[in-house]
C-alpha cells in the first residue's frame, strides 16, 4: 500500500511517500508498526512511545474518507496519509 | 499565604487614590486566580450597569498561583473587563514577563477604576505603586512607548502598553508586554485607553512562598519538567512554532481560507507554514519568561516591499487571518502586517478577519469603492490591507471607521446581507480552526464565555488528540465530524480552559499534565487542598460566573451560535459538505450544564457552586 506524508512528519522523515508490502488482513496498527521501524532513527524521540517503541499515539492514519482506527483492515492498493495533527495556536 | 500574595492593588484613576486590598485564602481556592479572580473581583466590586468604556467599568489584571514557580509556561497572566467589542465578559491571556513581575511586587491583581483626567501610567515596585504623567507617551506606538519606559526605568522593568489604535477607540485595541506578548482579544486595550491609562511598569524583588517547597521541587524537577521536555506537541512547537503543521492542517480542512469559503488551498502552506518560516525569514526563536518550549518566532525581512525590522514574528493565527483568509501567499507580507498591528496595538485576529469579511462584501457588491474612500479590498491583494492598517488605527476615513468596529458591529451598521459572511460568536471572530473539520470546536466557540474563542477552553486540543482526561471519563473514541460525545467533551475542556486561564499556565506545556498532576501542582504550590472533584468544581464556578456576567450584559441562548459563513458548507477538500450539528450539541451541552432555553444558568446550577448572589443578580 501507498503511504503519503505531509507537513511536519514529511519534514522529519525526509520524504513524501513510500510503498509498503503487508500481508493479507494487515491492519492500520500493523502499518503504524512498520512506519515506526522504518523511521525510528529519523524521527525525533518525542515521536516515539518510550515504553512500547511504537509511534506516539497522536500519529494516526487516514484514508480518503478520513482518519481510520487501528483495527481497520487494509487492502492492497490502499492510498493512505499519515496524520500528525498536533501543533497550532 | 502560599503561591499567591493575598494582596490586590485597587487604583482609582479619577481620584488618584491607590489602595491595597487583602483577600482571604478562600477566594483563591474558589476562583483559582487569573481570569477567575478577575471575574470575582469585578462581580463584587464593579458597577455592572456600566458600559465597557464608561469610567465606572473595571479593568482587572491578575496573575495565577504559579506565577512565582518558574515552571515552563507559568509566566502567563490575565486581564478581564466588559468588552467593548462584544459587550459581554472580555478576557485575554498574555505570555511574556509581566505576570511573575507583578507577583514579585507583592500583588496578585491590579484593579483599575475611574478615568484619569489626562494620560497616565502606573509604576509598580515592591508593595508600592505610583501614578505618573504619560502625556509624552500618548499617541506613540507600542514599541516606542516600551523603549522610552525601559530607557527611563531600566531594561529589567516589565512594561505593558497600549498603542494609537486603542487610544483612538478601535474596538479591538490590544495591550502588549515587552514587544512580543499580547493581550490581543476582546478590546482590553480599548478599555485601558478609555481610562487614559497608557502603560504599566513593574519591577519587584519579593519571592513567593510555597506550601511544600521540597515537594514542589521534586514534583517540578522529576515529573513535570521532563514530561514537558519529552512532549511531542511541545517539541513540534519548539522546532517550528505554532504554524509547524500548517500543511497537514490545511489538508484536513482545519485552516480557514478565503474568509472560510474554501476547503483546501494547498499552495498556501508551501509559503506560509512554520517550516517555511524557519527556512526563510525566521532569525531566532524567543520564549516567555523561563520557558524552554521557546515557540515564538523572531523574524526579519531585509528587502522588498514588506521590509520588516527584526522583531516578534507572526503566530499561526495571524498567518491565518492575514494569509489564508485573504488568499495571500506571502509570509513576508504577513510579517509586515503583524509588525504593524503590534506597533499600532491591534488584535491581528479581529483585524484580519474583519478585513476578510469586507473582502467578501466587496466581491458581493455590498461594499463599493465609490462609497468607501475609493478603496477596494479583494482576495489575493495584501497591499491594500497593509496600507489600510494605519488608517484603521487612526480611524481615518469611512472604510477605516467601519472596520475599526470589528466585523459584527460593522455588519450591523451596513446590513445589506453582509451577515452571511460573518464568522463570529457574540461579536468575537472565530479562531483559525474550522469547526467543519472538528465539530466540537463549533460548540466550544458558541459557548465560550468571551465569544468565538479556542483558548478560553481547550476543546481544540482534545479534538486533535493532544489531551485526554481519563480521571473524569474523557478518554472515549470519537469522530471529528460527529456530534457524539462533543457536549461532554466540550464541558470538560471548557472547565479545563478555566483552569488554564485562572492558573495562568500556558496550554502548550500545560497540555502534558494529567488532572492528578494539576491537583498536585495547586496543592504543593498554593496549598489549595484540592482533589480532582473540588478542582473541577472551582473551574466550573469560574465558567458559570463569567457566563452569568455575559447574560447580565445581554447575551441570550440565541447568541450561542457561530457565524453564518462557518455554518455554510464548502464543496472542496476533506471538509466538503460538513456542517457541525450545532442543534444537537447545544441541546446536550445545555442539559449537562443546567442552562435554561434562554441561555441563562438555572438557580439550581448556580447554587451548586455557591453562586446564589449571582442568581439574584441574574434574576433566576
Amino acid at each position: 500500500m501507498h503511504v503519503r506524508y505531509v507537513g511536519l512528519f514529511a519534514k522529519y522523515v525526509g520524504e513524501r511517500e513510500r510503498d509498503f508490502d503487508l500481508p493479507d488482513g494487515a491492519t492500520a496498527d500493523d502499518l503504524l508498526g512498520r512506519l515506526a521501524d522504518q523511521y525510528r532513527e529519523t524521527l525525533p524521540e518525542s515521536f516515539m512511545d518510550k515504553e512500547t517503541g511504537r509511534l506516539h499515539k497522536s500519529v494516526r492514519l487516514a484514508a480518503t474518507s478520513g482518519a481510520i482506527g487501528p483495527e481497520q483492515e487494509l487492502n492492497d492498493g490502499d492510498n493512505l496519509l499519515v496524520l500528525f495533527t498536533l501543533a497550532g495556536g | 499565604m502560599f503561591g499567591n500574595t493575598g494582596k490586590v492593588l485597587e487604583v482609582d484613576l479619577s481620584s488618584g487614590q491607590i489602595e491595597t486590598l487583602e483577600l482571604e485564602e478562600d477566594i483563591y481556592k474558589k476562583y483559582i486566580g487569573g481570569v477567575g479572580l478577575a471575574a470575582k473581583l469585578l462581580f463584587d466590586r464593579g458597577n455592572l450597569d456600566a458600559d465597557p468604556l464608561d469610567p465606572d467599568t473595571l479593568l482587572i489584571f491578575a496573575t495565577g498561583p504559579m506565577a512565582g514557580t518558574g515552571m515552563y509556561g507559568t509566566s502567563r497572566f490575565s486581564v478581564g473587563a466588559r468588552s467593548p467589542l462584544t459587550g459581554i465578559w472580555g478576557q485575554a491571556s498574555c505570555g511574556g514577563n509581566f505576570g511573575p513581575e507583578l507577583s514579585r511586587c507583592g500583588y496578585d491583581a491590579v484593579i483599575f477604576k475611574g478615568k484619569a483626567d489626562k494620560p497616565v501610567s502606573l509604576v509598580i515596585g515592591d508593595e508600592t505603586a505610583e501614578i505618573v504623567d504619560a502625556g509624552d507617551l500618548w499617541g506613540k506606538d507600542v514599541y516606542e512607548t516600551t523603549d522610552i519606559l525601559k530607557e527611563k526605568y531600566g531594561k529589567q522593568e516589565k512594561i505593558l502598553a497600549i498603542g494609537p489604535a486603542a487610544e483612538n477607540g478601535v474596538l479591538f485595541g490590544s495591550i502588549t508586554n515587552d514587544y512580543g506578548h499580547h493581550f490581543g482579544r476582546a478590546g482590553m486595550g480599548t478599555v485601558m485607553a478609555s481610562k487614559n491609562l497608557k502603560a504599566i511598569a513593574a519591577k519587584g524583588d519579593m519571592k513567593s512562598e510555597f506550601a511544600d517547597p521540597e515537594g514542589f521541587k521534586e514534583f517540578w524537577q522529576n515529573t513535570v519538567r521532563p514530561q514537558i521536555e519529552e512532549n511531542i506537541f511541545c517539541n513540534a512547537l519548539k522546532a517550528f512554532g505554532t504554524a509547524a503543521n500548517m500543511e497537514l492542517k490545511m489538508m484536513e480542512g482545519d485552516v480557514p481560507t478565503r474568509n472560510w469559503s474554501v476547503g483546501s488551498w494547498m499552495e498556501g502552506p508551501e509559503t506560509l507554514s512554520g517550516i517555511t518560516m524557519a527556512d526563510t525569514i525566521r532569525t531566532d526563536t524567543a520564549s516567555c519568561r523561563g520557558c524552554a518550549v521557546k515557540c515564538k518566532p523572531v523574524v526579519k525581512v531585509d528587502e522588498g516591499p514588506y521590509q520588516t525590522p527584526e522583531g516578534p514574528g507572526p503566530e499561526y493565527e495571524t498567518i491565518g487571518t492575514f494569509g489564508t483568509m485573504m488568499m495571500n501567499p506571502s509570509l513576508e507580507a504577513v510579517a509586515k502586517a503583524n509588525d504593524l498591528c503590534n506597533r499600532l496595538g491591534m488584535d491581528t485576529m479581529t483585524c484580519g478577519s474583519t478585513i476578510a469579511w469586507a473582502m467578501d462584501c466587496y466581491e458581493a457588491g455590498i461594499l463599493k469603492p465609490e462609497d468607501y474612500d475609493g478603496i477596494k479590498l479583494e482576495f489575493g491583494d495584501i497591499d491594500t490591507p497593509l496600507a489600510l492598517l494605519p488608517k484603521i488605527a487612526a480611524k481615518e476615513g469611512k472604510l477605516a471607521q467601519l472596520l475599526a468596529m470589528g466585523s459584527r458591529k460593522a455588519s450591523t451598521e451596513i446590513d445589506a446581507g453582509s451577515e452571511k459572511f460573518l464568522t463570529d460568536s457574540k461579536g468575537l471572530e472565530a479562531a483559525m480552526h474550522d469547526p467543519r473539520c472538528n465539530w466540537g470546536d463549533g460548540l466550544a466557540y458558541a459557548v465560550s464565555v468571551r465569544g468565538a474563542c479556542h483558548v478560553s477552553n481547550v476543546t481544540f486540543l482534545w479534538e486533535w488528540g493532544a489531551i485526554e482526561y481519563p480521571e473524569v471519563g474523557l478518554d472515549m473514541l470519537f469522530q471529528a465530524q460527529s456530534a457524539e460525545h462533543k457536549a461532554f467533551g466540550t464541558a470538560v475542556t471548557t472547565d479545563m480552559g478555566s483552569i488554564f486561564n485562572s492558573a495562568c499556565w500556558c496550554e502548550f506545556p500545560g497540555a502534558s499534565l494529567t488532572l492528578t498532576q494539576w491537583v498536585e501542582a495547586f496543592n504543593l504550590v498554593a496549598g489549595y487542598g484540592y482533589d480532582i472533584d473540588s478542582m473541577m468544581e472551582a473551574a466550573a464556578r469560574v465558567w458559570f460566573l463569567q457566563r452569568a456576567l455575559g447574560n447580565i450584559w445581554g447575551a441570550t441562548g440565541e447568541d450561542d451560535r457561530i457565524g453564518e459563513r462557518i455554518m455554510t458548507p464548502v464543496d472542496d477538500g476533506m471538509i466538503a459538505g460538513s456542517v457541525p450539528d450545532m442543534e444537537t450539541m447545544l441541546k446536550e451541552f445545555y442539559e449537562l450544564r443546567g442552562l435554561s432555553a434562554d441561555g441563562r444558568p438555572t438557580r439550581e446550577a448556580l447554587a451548586k457552586y455557591g453562586l446564589e448572589d449571582v442568581a439574584e443578580k441574574l434574576g433566576v
